[in-house]
């Protein structure tokens, strides 16, 4: 089941990654809505993360194309914003909270212009909003996995993007710091931006996300949550996978369903 | 002579050739120390491996070239040679099922026996330019002559520069190169830089320690420096610092006796400051085991009252 969107703000046609002669990601075509909040949900090896590194071209992707605000990646750079995983980086480096914040400042000017007040003044908000304003001068290796997934998402805020792609934000993170984002993200939502992120909790994908990819190597559905999100579509995401499947019955039972914005 | 009167001898710089080595050694040291951070940063101490040892085929085709021993052209032999050390590990590793590690290893290997052939061959040649090839082996500081110092000290400034220029693009790529790409930053261009200044630093950092040691004059700089402090532009300050002071002592130990090589003092106490470091600075494996233990007996104490 893949909605068609008429005018996507992300739209994805026929993508295909191979790694090494290996389909990591197949075919994968979808759109989707401006302002949606989105989950990119499957199990492990999915291609979940593939997806998302093909989308920014850090991978290169051997068939389809992908089109933001109907552009190529390269013209709207400036308009989107990627957080890896926060284990992508060693964060041994020499640098303080502060330093990471700002460099997402640098994509907005030339490199060998310095930043200015007002890029300052943005990377400290960025910090602010992601409570973490009091550990600017803080050595980065002296953070926890929670502060260090909030610092990337301070620098993604410090891009001052409208797509916002962020690669399991709550992976290893402690309930304060995943409060913390969800509201961040909620807050970039009424604001109009749209967010696409890898996800691979169930439990909390239906509570978060009001639009929801399934991806198995292909796209098995892609749509609004409540339509997404069944028992049938997710046995054909995970196919074969009991534990997760008794999870699905769960979560289906609690009737989690009532969705956040209601 | 005592020790006393020597150490006054060496550092009231009245001797010209000791103060043409003391230059020469230690802006070579602060450029390599230097480019160092980016080296153990970018992690690519094993390749500075390969690019040291590749230099030596280059020298000695540029040698067989002009048949002089201008440190120009030599370095200039070097620097192709370390480029194409480069490309040949990446090529290796692109086109077989050969892991980096093992294709950084074979190019090693490669180049170096094929520069100790060039270099027999050079030695039999009968040109009698030749004696003193053998000194980029194990650095040949002590030879350092004034218009070396030019050569040097043009590096040292190109290495600034571009490190001045880039500074942002460098620190930007080296913490997290995949944000770096998204920004539209070039991949192509911070890698090719780290490799260039690598190369270059190289082909004329071979003069002081030569090129077995090299790699150690481009690693142990940043990995004591490192322990310091956790700002990117300190830690490129502390690096070419640690790397220079040990040029002077290492020069200085090699003045006191007439047969200690200066190279591989270099190194030696070099790598003193790294061990130093390691165990001792605040971010240290000793500091952190009694800082640990203080905790402890204080937790402890908490406890029982």
């Amino acid at each position: 089941m893949i909605k068609k969107e008429h005018s996507p703000i992300l739209e994805v046609h026929d993508l295909t990654v191979t790694y090494d002669s290996k389909p990591a990601l197949y075919n994968a075509s979808f759109g989707i809505p401006k302002g949606s909040m989105v989950g990119l949900v499957g199990p492990n090896g999915a291609g979940k993360s593939t997806l998302l590194k093909a989308l920014m071209e850090l991978i290169p992707h051997s068939n389809g194309y992908v089109k933001f605000f109907n552009e190529n990646l390269d013209s709207v750079r400036k308009k989107i914003a990627y957080v890896p995983q926060k284990e992508s980086v060693d964060w041994d480096f020499p640098a303080t909270v502060f330093d990471i914040v700002e460099m997402g400042r640098y994509g907005n000017k030339s490199l060998f212009k310095r930043l200015n007040k007002e890029d300052k003044e943005i990377a400290k908000e960025a910090l602010a909003e992601v409570k973490m304003l009091e550990y600017a001068d803080r050595h980065i290796s002296e953070l926890s996995g929670g502060q260090q997934q909030r610092v990337f998402i301070a620098r993604a805020l410090a891009q001052k993007a409208d797509i916002y792609l962020m690669d399991e934000p709550f992976a290893g993170v402690d309930v304060a710091s995943e409060k913390t984002i969800v509201n961040i993200l909620v807050q970039l939502q009424n604001e109009g931006k749209t967010i696409f992120v890898v996800h691979h909790n169930l439990q909390t994908a239906v509570e978060y996300f009001d639009w929801m990819i399934l991806i198995n190597k292909n796209i098995v559905a892609s749509g609004p949550t409540k339509d997404v999100f069944t028992p049938e579509l997710l046995q054909k995401t995970y196919d074969g996978n009991l534990t997760t499947l008794e999870q699905i019955g769960q979560v289906i039972q609690n009737k989690q369903f009532s969705t956040r914005k209601s | 002579m005592d020790f006393w009167s020597d150490f006054l001898y060496f550092f009231s710089f009245q001797d010209t050739n000791i103060n043409n080595v003391l230059i020469g050694t230690s802006v070579l040291g602060f450029t390599c120390g230097i480019v160092s951070v980016l080296v153990v940063l970018s992690k690519k101490a094993l390749i500075v491996d390969a690019i040291s040892h590749a230099v030596l085929p280059g020298i000695c085709i540029g040698f067989m070239f002009t048949g002089v021993k201008n440190p120009i052209y030599l370095s200039i032999g070097g620097m192709a040679a370390g480029a194409a050390a480069v490309y040949l590990v990446d090529w290796i590793s692109r086109i077989s099922r050969i892991k980096k590690d093992a294709s950084i290893a074979i190019s090693l290997s490669v180049l170096f026996s094929f520069g100790v052939i060039l270099l027999n061959i050079i030695q039999h040649s009968g040109n009698s330019n030749q004696s003193g090839l053998t000194d980029f082996l194990f650095g040949k500081a002590a030879t350092i002559i004034e218009s070396d110092l030019y050569l040097f000290l043009a590096v040292f400034t190109l290495v600034i520069f571009i490190l001045t220029v880039f500074y942002q693009h460098l620190k930007i790529a080296l913490f997290d190169a995949g944000f770096a790409k998204t920004i539209g930053l070039s991949e192509r261009l911070s890698q090719g830089l780290i490799s260039g200044l690598v190369i270059i630093s190289t082909a004329v950092g071979i003069q002081t320690v030569g090129i077995i040691l090299m790699s150690a004059l481009l690693i142990s700089p940043a990995s004591a420096a490192l322990f310091w402090t956790n700002n990117f532009k300190k830690a490129i300050l502390i690096s070419g610092s640690f790397a220079t002071l040990s040029s002077v002592l290492g020069v200085f130990i090699s003045f006191l006796s007439a047969d200690m090589p200066t190279g591989p003092w270099i190194i030696v106490v070099l790598s003193g400051f790294a061990l130093f470091s390691a165990f001792f600075s605040k971010k240290g494996i000793i500091t952190k085991k009694l800082r640990a233990k203080m905790d402890d007996s204080y937790n402890l104490s908490e406890k029982e009252n």
